[in-house]
């Protein structure tokens, strides 16, 4: 079986390390070149959006690997020839979502040290960018390895469901993406409690009135609040409220939510749980579509 | 017990519905053990469904089937070859690459087999497969399916798609495993047409709109089926035959009957022999009309 997954999948095996490769390449010179300088001001933005675009990588093996993975034997008819073999669909299957995945996680575990080695270098900053970055946060840490196994389940799935490999990368796409956002955007803040912070705006904020009534502050820093929030470079601010009624000199009293830097290791891991679950699940969703259901 | 023995495939009201269409229903036939089985009807007959039904690859929605002696379906796999109607095989790798597959996931395989029969075409080993024709494609998984040692081959429209010189080289390859198998497989092929199977089949069922029309030896067949042809009879009645089809001129009656008996005499008929094609074409053709007949009765 471990034959047959190595000739159909080599050639797609192939493209993704060269991806994953392109990406040390950039990576490595990239960081190397900031090590030596020690001048943090020079890091590029460019650069530190390239970097950070390693959260794309799952999502592409999950196209690319994961939704051809069953949609291709179902379109070329070959699922009536191998399921009439000796080996059962289950096994079958299993091999195949079993070595998929794998080799995906190694791709993202190799994305991650990367990412997580170039965030880390030691800058006058003390940090590059912010670890709660929301593509930074995927970059790095376990979330390109879960993110890679969650992918590949997924795509699995929706080729198994949908049967045609273009339709199910597509599908893959805009399902991987959905969910994406939808932890990223409002899973993720409610992980564990956020701190708080109620502050009056200081002089140097800008408060802008929306024609719907409503109204935001915005403020260059946050000087004023406590040691803790000031020196915290990687501390995410989740949401902040402002309350009409508690003007200040400069505007409305407003109250900032934030999840400090520290929490970022737990938040790494409450979320690879949560993806881990979802793996779980499409790898059921596979196992009935397939062992289940008429050829 | 003994019918077990007997049979390579018996079903038993067998039906497979896809949402609220039946496309196969009722089905009860038997395959005798060693028999070559031609399995005849019309596009949507339900052929390739009773195939996959037979082999494991799709549930049954009624009824029940034994296949060379086992009721589950899934565990027998092993011991029966499947050729489906689009000839699948992996595009990219050669033929030996699929003996070698073969050969890593089959308990019982026979690499040499495969490719004698292969080379012995002049076929390439080496090549990918879809560098190949449609009739080599087809003889390298008739190879496949023989290297398996199968107890019974299943072959889903085997020669519909190849030219008349391909279907003549994978028949003659097909009769020659039969006989190199001696007695120890069983066949059954399907096809729109006897014609094709005619020459190498002794079993033959037809099926048409979900449903056996006939199962039977082809001897057998030849013998109870005669065309009568006499004086005009708008409702002839004959305890001794039931009437296929019939066809009225204003002065004469035609019908192709099935006999109860093979030996009839009966002076007002002239009695003349048919062709195993006409046969078939007739119980497809009055299987057609039945279904016309329910639907516009369902319709009023």
């Amino acid at each position: 079986m471990f034959w047959l997954i190595w000739k159909q999948q080599r050639k797609q095996f192939l493209l993704g390390l060269l991806l994953v490769a392109a990406y040390a390449a950039f990576v490595l010179t990239t960081g190397i070149s900031i090590d030596h300088r020690r001048q943090p001001d020079l890091i590029s933005t460019t650069w530190l959006n390239i970097v950070r675009a390693g959260y794309a990588v799952p999502v592409l093996l999950g196209m690319f690997w994961g939704a051809p993975l069953i949609s291709n034997e179902y379109d070329s008819g070959t699922n009536k020839f191998i399921w009439t073999q000796g080996i059962s669909r289950r096994k079958w299957l299993f091999s195949k979502l079993a070595v998929t995945m794998i080799v995906a996680g190694l791709c993202g575990l190799a994305c991650s040290l990367l990412a997580s080695w170039w965030f880390g270098l030691p800058t006058s900053y003390g940090v590059i960018g912010s670890r709660f970055y929301p593509a930074q946060f995927g970059a790095t840490g376990l979330m390109p390895i879960i993110y890679s196994i969650f992918a590949i389940g997924l795509g699995a799935a929706i080729g198994a469901w949908l049967k045609k490999p273009v339709a199910a990368i597509a599908t893959t796409l805009a399902l991987y993406s959905f969910a994406f956002f939808l932890v990223a955007g409002y899973l993720r803040p409610n992980y564990m409690t956020a701190y708080r912070y109620i502050y009056k705006a200081p002089t140097g904020c800008v408060t802008n009135h929306y024609p719907n009534g409503s109204s935001s502050v915005d403020c260059a820093h946050y000087d004023e609040g406590p040691a803790s929030l000031r020196n915290d470079m990687g501390l995410w601010v989740t949401r902040t409220t402002l309350n009409m009624r508690q003007q200040t000199a400069t505007g409305p009293q407003q109250t900032v939510f934030y999840q400090p830097g520290r929490r970022y290791w737990r938040f790494q891991g409450t979320e690879a749980g949560i993806y881990l679950g979802l793996s779980a699940l499409t790898a059921v969703a596979a196992y009935r579509l397939v062992v289940k259901r008429d050829a | 017990m003994e019918q077990m023995t007997v049979n390579a495939i018996e079903t038993q009201g067998l039906g497979k519905r896809y949402g609220s269409f039946w496309a196969l229903q009722d089905c009860t036939i038997t395959v005798p053990k060693g028999s070559i089985t031609a399995l005849v009807g019309p596009n949507g007959a339900g052929k390739s469904t009773l195939l996959k039904l037979l082999v494991g690859l799709n549930r049954p929605s009624s009824g029940s089937c034994t296949v060379l002696g086992d009721t589950s379906g899934a565990s027998i796999t092993p011991s029966i070859g499947y050729l489906a109607q689009e000839v699948p095989l992996y595009k990219q790798l050669s033929a030996e690459d699929h003996i070698q597959l073969g050969r890593r996931i089959n308990i019982r395989w026979d690499s040499e087999l495969a490719r004698e029969h292969i080379t012995k075409l002049d076929i390439p080993l080496d090549r990918s497969v879809k560098s190949l024709s449609g009739g080599q494609r087809a003889q390298v998984a008739l190879a496949l399916a023989l290297a398996k040692k199968p107890k019974l081959l299943l072959l889903d429209e085997p020669v519909a798609a190849l030219d008349p010189l391909a279907r003549e080289d994978f028949l003659q390859s097909l009769t020659q495993a039969v006989a190199d198998a001696e007695g120890e497989l069983t066949v059954l092929m399907s096809s729109h047409l006897i014609n094709d199977l005619e020459r190498i089949s002794d079993h033959l069922i037809v099926l048409a709109t979900g449903k056996t029309q006939l199962c039977d030896s082809t001897s057998n067949v030849q013998q109870t089926h005669k065309l009568l042809i006499g004086a005009r009879q708008p409702q002839p009645k004959n305890d001794a035959f039931t009437i296929v089809s019939a066809v009225h001129t204003p002065r004469q009656t035609t019908m192709l009957v099935r006999l109860k008996q093979p030996n009839f005499h009966d002076p007002q008929w002239q009695i003349q022999d048919v062709a195993l094609e006409e046969i078939t074409l007739a119980y497809m053709r009055g299987a057609r009309q039945q279904a016309h007949k329910q639907l516009t009765k369902g319709d009023a």
